[in-house]
């Protein structure tokens, strides 16, 4: 159990409270390093995945709208290539569309709260920016990537 | 914010990395402190800025 009873109450008012539309969270693992690969591929052990699935599994079973899809990072290329991920654990955020919303890493901590606020405004298809905001990024055409780097305090 | 800029635009998206679990993409991008916010790759914004600050730098990064 990743979640006390406290939580998972907070977490299922939180979401029922707010979800709308069913999101879909894709998820990206990996195996723990095996010795049938051939020797001179390089895995690096996924300290975290073990413990990020545990965590999302018990997640989804707090929401009915909540789906949770799981890939591996070294078998599923072909998911890894659609989804675009450059590492693991690393979760998609899926709603009406894919947005283009990746988390890599544990969602621990403040960074969990992030995670259920993102899960509330892709199931709302809607954001909490201001007009003049919208306005500005609207009038963007060329394509951006942003990478965020957060720390989980 | 990066998450809520993606959904907004088609054109945009967002990856949050979890700094000490990817060292090598933070030592990539010179993560010393965070949050630090990579734009294309190549410029970018560190703390935490105000949301027409951030969308000023986006723009300048598209050139636009």
């Amino acid at each position: 159990m990743i979640f006390n009873e406290d939580q998972r109450r907070e977490i299922d008012e939180l979401l029922s409270g707010n979800m709308n539309q069913p999101v879909k969270v894709v998820y990206f693992t990996q195996d723990q390093p095996s010795l049938e690969l051939p020797v001179q591929v390089e895995v690096t052990p996924c300290e975290y995945c073990t413990e990020t699935e545990e965590m999302l599994k018990e997640l989804a079973g707090l929401s009915g709208k909540l789906e949770l899809e799981v890939y591996d990072y070294i078998k599923d290329k072909d998911k890894v290539e659609q989804y675009g991920i450059e590492g693991v654990p690393a979760l998609a955020l899926v709603g009406e569309k894919d947005y283009g919303i990746r988390y890599y890493g544990i969602p621990s901590g403040y960074e969990f709260s992030a995670l259920l606020d993102g899960l509330i405004n892709v199931s709302k298809g809607e954001t909490k920016l201001t007009d003049d905001t919208r306005r500005a990024l609207a009038e963007i055409k060329g394509p951006v990537h942003l990478r965020v780097f957060v720390t989980p305090t | 914010m990066a998450f809520q800029m993606a959904m907004e635009n088609d054109n945009v998206k967002a990856d949050a990395f979890e700094a000490s679990e990817f060292p090598d993409m933070a030592m990539r991008f010179s993560v010393m402190a965070v949050p630090k916010t990579v734009i294309n790759d190549k410029t970018s914004v560190e703390g935490a800025v105000p949301e027409a600050a951030m969308v000023e730098q986006l723009k300048q990064a598209v050139g636009g």
